[in-house]
């Protein structure tokens, strides 16, 4: 159509293109150039300024030399590759996974050969570290060394199995996690400042530690429920001597109080019976004689007690009393004398 | 004619942008550059930043400045009292002189080889 068109006005317009061309090609070209001039500049502008996220700051680089260091904003950059910008995120906490990796669907991978390791009494246990750190310094984060963030996983994996290795089993897998943690961010910290690769170490947790294979793990299970069942075996005895105890106590005082109690009883008829001696001593050395014979009678009475003590105070043989007795024994058909 | 003027202009322009582009090169922060005249290391230095050269005759050689990792993969060895043990070990090495490095090792593959023979026994 269009074609067909440009046909029927062939004539006239012929002439009309090849005379415009040398009267505004000039201008057209001019036009041009300017147009590209004001792209050049545009682009020039444009390469001119960054902007730096406040996550970060930016390393700026004049001929391949660091001349500055920048915080969150927009600045200014001399354009064509003068100076260049490589941004940094400073301020954020990145993570390293050791003996295990978490993908963004949150499926969990384990990593045997990072997390296996010796402890000090020759036992393999599985450790599982977490490592968050932050980039320290960027300059030397970008330039003194080439990869910054596998030299901290390598360091971190030789300072745990160094510390581990110095451990007991018993530690690593139960109440030594906390130490452990503490010394091997104080060793990683410390040969950090030394290596100068701009990280600096935030935290270190250790995630998991178990024995390396399931019948270990439930042996060590086992070891841990005897222990819990001892330590209530404990408590129960412990309880059991506490309600004892006492009584026994009691028991103990009421005896000692019953021997305190029969001795002073002892000691004071003791006591009685040395003063009633001591009476009768006097007596006696007052009057031997009558002393003597009460005390024979008294013995005589005490060894036969069924004889019958009839007492003749007749002085001996010029006595006016017929000794006629027993009379009693006389009215019994048979009879012993005395 | 005025084309021909136009047209040499231009090409001197550009003559003088090579030459001046080849006057100059570049060291960044972490690397070593050595000039290099006819095939003979004339000059190193290690200082970032801009730096001047003979156009066409001399050439630039960089080596790395960076601490480099080397992991080396791990080994089964006897203890002297005969357990045996895997060693993981990893290396950090830097190139401290360039020339020297350029002349005895060329290539930092090389040198990780050398490393590995020296560290294994």
């Amino acid at each position: 159509m269009d074609e067909n068109g440009t046909y029927h006005y062939a004539g006239p317009t012929p002439t009309q293109q090849y005379k415009k061309p040398k009267g505004s090609g000039m201008k057209k070209a001019k036009i041009i150039i300017l147009c590209v001039l004001a792209a050049v500049v545009l682009l020039a502008a444009g390469t001119c300024f960054y902007t730096v996220d406040d996550k970060q700051q930016a390393v700026v680089t004049t001929f391949g030399k660091v001349t500055d260091v920048t915080d969150a904003g927009v600045h200014f950059l001399l354009p064509f590759g003068i100076q260049q910008v490589e941004k940094v995120d400073v301020n954020v906490y990145q993570k390293i996974e050791l003996g295990y990796s978490t993908s963004k669907n949150s499926s969990y991978k384990v990593n045997e050969s990072e997390s296996t390791m010796i402890t000090g009494d020759y036992n393999i246990v599985n450790v599982d570290f977490f490592v968050e750190y932050k980039i320290s310094d960027p300059v030397q984060y970008l330039y003194s060394s080439n990869n910054p963030e596998l030299i901290l996983r390598n360091l971190i994996q030789s300072q745990v199995r160094n510390v581990v290795g110095s451990s007991t089993v018993d530690a690593v897998l139960t109440d030594g996690k906390e130490n452990i943690q503490m010394q091997v961010r104080d060793l990683v910290t410390n040969i950090l400042s030394e290596y100068e690769i701009g990280l600096s170490l935030v935290d270190v947790k250790i995630q998991d530690a178990e024995p390396p294979t399931q019948d270990v793990i439930e042996a060590f299970k086992a070891v841990e429920t005897a222990k819990q069942k001892a330590e209530t075996v404990i408590n129960d005895a412990k309880a059991y001597q506490n309600a004892q105890l006492p009584k026994a106590q009691a028991q103990a005082d009421q005896l000692v109080q019953n021997a305190e109690y029969l001795k002073q009883k002892r000691i004071n008829e003791a006591l009685e019976q040395v003063a009633m001696f001591n009476a009768m001593y006097t007596e006696y050395a007052a009057d031997p004689q009558i002393t003597r014979s009460r005390m024979y009678y008294e013995a005589i009475s005490e060894i036969l007690p069924d004889v019958k003590l009839y007492v003749n105070t007749g002085s001996g043989e010029s006595s006016d009393v017929q000794m006629l007795l027993p009379l009693d024994t006389l009215m019994a058909p048979v009879g012993g004398t005395n | 004619m005025k084309n021909t003027k136009w047209i040499i202009i231009g090409v001197a322009a550009l003559l003088a942008l090579v030459l001046l582009s080849g006057c100059f090169f570049t060291v960044a922060e972490d690397e070593y550059a050595c000039t290099v005249r006819f095939s003979k290391i004339i000059g190193t230095t290690a200082d970032a930043g801009l730096h001047f050269k003979l156009p066409f005759i001399d050439s630039v050689k960089y080596f790395t400045k960076a601490t480099q990792l080397y992991d080396i993969p791990p080994s089964e060895v006897l203890t002297s009292d005969k357990q045996n043990m895997t060693v993981d070990c990893y290396i950090l090495w830097s190139i401290s002189d360039p020339k020297l490095f350029y002349q005895t090792l060329g290539s930092t593959g090389t040198a990780e080889q050398r490393l590995d023979a020296l560290t294994y026994n």
